[in-house]
């Protein structure tokens, strides 16, 4: 196992999630929804690494309202992933609850449901204390919500949080390292005129060099104007 | 009811002048600045590093480790030193010839730690830290200085201050990496009662140590290859920084980080504001200081050799400086800042000054008004933060969203993205070593785009709200339109402060990546002699001046930064 902490796993999940083609105004949500997902020890990095596929095709205005009554919302997920309705439920029960002081939301036919569970942690940060109920009909699942003030300290207001700050959380070699090279290719291929995108110098295709040269690097010029793939070859040998 | 004085009294400056991306870039370094706090820091508390290893051979090859002594814990610097090799080195990320690779752990080093790291530390990406590891840093040296540096000391002298003067440092930081970065520990677990728990206080102690490790590696070398060799004078040590380039991903770094950077620039305005509103007359301590920091800035200008590219060449601030001096001295020797008789003089030489010389100049100005204000700077020091979290708040009505995109972001919203140059521009990485890159959008057809389209997706929102019922709740907007949930979640959050996002398109073709790298570099790390290439990259000193361990030791007061040559 290795212990892995939350700055590596929001980077792995964004670039993860950036491959779903969804916007990224949706998709940068859903990051720490997997964090606390594998530190809940749900679903977590296994399961965006086989719902990914699925996850393009995720149109999230597809979940709608089914019934509504005061503070009660029935929601159809519509066959929408349970990550991509947390954030609905969690906004809808923290509107609920500034209107009537106390929330409801049943969530009905959503993939996954188990992984709901993360609304009562999603919630702290809202300021709100979300309890699952298992018992609704079906596959359907309520959550309730009440206010839970904020004081301002992380620790308190997220432990979850502050345990993934602390101690990370721990994920399976072989999982992590896949998970590791799927998020690689969220990045672009190392190209000899993608190099000329940085540096301080740039190195045209006949070595001549763009660019004031008192940089103090010692550049190897040769470097950067081999071929991707060498360069790929060296950087997979060092790992 | 507030009196006319207080009335007048300076205020912070408004952030529609100070989010301006050249106005960030003029931005100089302060007390406020990463590496001053933390000198300022280690001085105060008397840290005592001192080097417990320095196991390596002629060639450079070996192992060493430094104990880091706080009033509040230990932490061990280790470092791994290697002969420098020409092949495959360059100064940016992609390189992969390093001189030394080190970590920053907490607590003593062990034979454990020492050996993990030397297994894990090259592996880089597919590397793990052990628990108690900060940082994994590494560096290379300033092959043609080092190697001049070190025969002189061979041959028993001090290295050529003018040679050492056209780079001022030894060795260079290319790569500091912590905060849960291959398992490191993340900082907010840390805390603000922790020796580090600072901002950047892990990263600028590693920093420092770069620059220790450089300067006993020449004189351990010189040492086992000659006789006669002498030891680096404290002078020079002091004199030599750090090396650091940094570039593009300071970019990300600043949109990630909006509420770190409101509060600081934040912090830095009210600073500034509190300085220039001094009620100093002509006779007062404080005005002596003022004249004493701005005759060494200007002396630390004159003798400045770098090269600049956008930015003002130092003779011009130092002229600049030398007309603010002159109005320094006439108030202590009339009353007077022109023909008035101010109730704040500080603040009325700001105002004549401003528009007449550059704003480096006027922003060298303001950040020595700073240290006029220690105590009020070191509080504010101690509380800055800023999470990185953004919740929606869903019961709002989108309405209140529209107040303060319209209040906020008029600057986002001026900007035409329709234009064929708004998207010009491509941010995204390289899969190798994931270095920074911006790009023509047609040279990177197939990079997915990882900047933060600010000003897009704020239009975009706009246009949203505008085709729904004001009264509809953030949540319900949110149902309808989830592509906007990050933008509504940031908005909200930033609502009230205004020093929190650069005001620029980052895809235009006309944005200089410079300014922001610049500012960050620059204002908020507290780098010196920042030579700038291509308007995107930088190459600067960090610690230019500073104390050594023997200083730190013996509690050394005074002002370290701009200094002078050695021989001066």
């Amino acid at each position: 196992m290795l212990r892995i902490m939350p700055r590596e796993m929001r980077l792995m999940g964004e670039r993860i999630l950036s491959l779903t083609g969804q916007p990224k105004g949706l998709f940068l949500s859903l990051v720490d929804i997997v964090m606390y997902s594998q530190k809940l020890d749900a679903g977590g990095f296994a399961l965006l690494e086989n719902a990914l596929e699925s996850f393009k095709a995720a149109d999230p205005t597809r979940i709608a309202i089914k019934a509504e009554e005061q503070g009660a919302v029935v929601l159809d997920a519509n066959q929408e992933h349970a990550w991509f309705v947390l954030p609905v439920a969690v906004d809808l029960l923290g509107e609920l609850v500034s209107r009537f002081g106390r929330g409801e939301v049943t969530v009905e036919n959503s993939r996954d449901p188990k992984e709901l569970i993360i609304a009562a942690e999603l919630g702290r940060r809202s300021g709100l204390e979300i309890s699952l109920d298992r018992q609704a009909s079906g596959d359907a699942l309520r959550l309730t919500a009440v206010a839970r003030p904020l004081t301002g300290d992380f620790r308190q207001d997220e432990p979850l949080l502050a345990a993934l700050m602390d101690e990370g959380t721990p994920i399976h070699d072989d999982l992590w390292w896949r998970i590791y090279h799927l998020a690689r290719t969220a990045l672009a291929p190392d190209t000899v005129v993608s190099r000329r995108h940085a540096g301080p110098l740039i190195v045209n295709e006949d070595g001549s060099v763009i660019g004031r040269t008192d940089n103090d690097d010692d550049t190897d010029v040769s470097f950067l104007t081999k071929s991707g793939r060498d360069s790929e070859r060296r950087q997979g040998a060092g790992a | 009811m507030k009196t006319g004085l207080e009335l007048s009294r300076p205020r912070p400056r408004d952030g529609r002048q100070v989010m301006r991306p050249e106005s960030l870039a003029a931005i100089q370094p302060s007390a406020l600045s990463g590496a001053r706090a933390m000198i300022a820091k280690m001085t105060r508390e008397r840290w005592d590093i001192t080097n417990v290893r320095f196991d390596v051979d002629a060639d450079a090859v070996g192992t060493v480790v430094y104990s880091i002594k706080t009033p509040r814990g230990e932490f061990s610097f280790i470092g791994f030193s290697k002969a420098p090799s020409g092949k495959a080195r360059t100064g940016r990320i992609i390189g992969q010839a390093w001189d030394m690779m080190g970590t920053l752990n907490e607590g003593p080093a062990t034979d454990a730690c020492i050996e993990s790291a030397r297994a894990e530390l090259p592996k880089l990406y597919t590397g793990r830290a052990t628990p108690n590891a900060l940082i994994w840093c590494r560096s290379n040296r300033s092959m043609r200085v080092f190697a001049s540096t070190m025969e002189a000391l061979m041959e028993g002298r001090q290295p050529s201050v003018d040679e050492l003067a056209n780079v001022c440092y030894l060795m260079r930081n290319t790569g500091l990496d912590g905060n849960g970065t291959f398992g490191t520990r993340s900082y907010p677990s840390l805390g603000k009662d922790h020796p580090l728990g600072g901002v950047l206080q892990a990263q600028l102690l590693t920093g420092y140590m770069m620059r220790e490790f450089s300067c006993d590696l020449v004189d351990h070398l010189a040492r086992l290859r000659s006789d006669k060799a002498v030891p680096l004078s404290p002078d020079i040590r002091r004199y030599l920084g750090v090396g650091n380039g940094s570039a593009l991903g300071l970019i990300f770094y600043v949109h990630r980080h909006p509420r770190l950077l409101n509060a600081w620039i934040g912090a830095r305005e009210q600073l500034i504001a509190k300085a220039r509103g001094l009620d100093v007359s002509p006779s007062d301590a404080r005005l002596e200081q003022m004249i004493a920091l701005v005759e060494r800035a200007i002396l630390f200008r004159k003798q400045d050799r770098m090269r600049y590219e956008a930015f003002a060449a130092s003779a011009d601030i130092a002229e600049d400086l030398e007309s603010l001096l002159s109005l320094l001295v006439a108030y202590r020797d009339t009353g007077r800042v022109g023909d008035d008789r101010p109730t704040y003089p500080f603040d009325a030489i700001a105002a004549r000054l401003e528009g007449d010389i550059r704003p480096e100049s006027l922003e060298t100005y303001f950040s020595l008004l700073i240290e006029l204000v220690p105590d009020e700077t070191v509080a504010e020091i101690e509380n800055l933060s800023g999470r990185d979290e953004f919740t929606v708040q869903p019961a709002e009505t989108i309405a209140d969203v529209l107040a303060t995109i319209e209040s906020d972001y008029g600057w986002a919203l001026e900007i035409d993205m329709q234009s064929p140059d708004a998207y010009a521009y491509i941010w995204y990485k390289s899969e190798t070593a994931e270095e920074p890159r911006r790009g023509a959008r047609n040279e990177a057809a197939d990079a997915l785009d990882l900047g933060l389209d600010i000003c897009g997706m704020i239009q975009a929102l706009k246009a949203d709200i505008a085709a729904e019922p004001r009264e509809l709740t953030v949540a319900r907007f949110l149902m309808k339109y989830p592509q906007h949930r990050y933008m509504v979640a940031r908005v909200q959050g930033l609502r009230g402060s205004q020093y929190h996002t650069p005001m620029a398109n980052i895809n235009a073709e006309d944005f200089l990546p410079i300014d922001l790298v610049r500012l960050m570099n620059v204002g908020f790390h507290g780098i010196d002699k920042t030579k700038d290439y291509l308007n995107r990259n930088l190459r600067g000193v960090l610690f230019h001046g500073a104390p050594t361990p023997d200083d730190l030791r013996a509690g050394h007061a005074g002002t370290w930064f701009y200094p002078a040559d050695p021989r001066s």
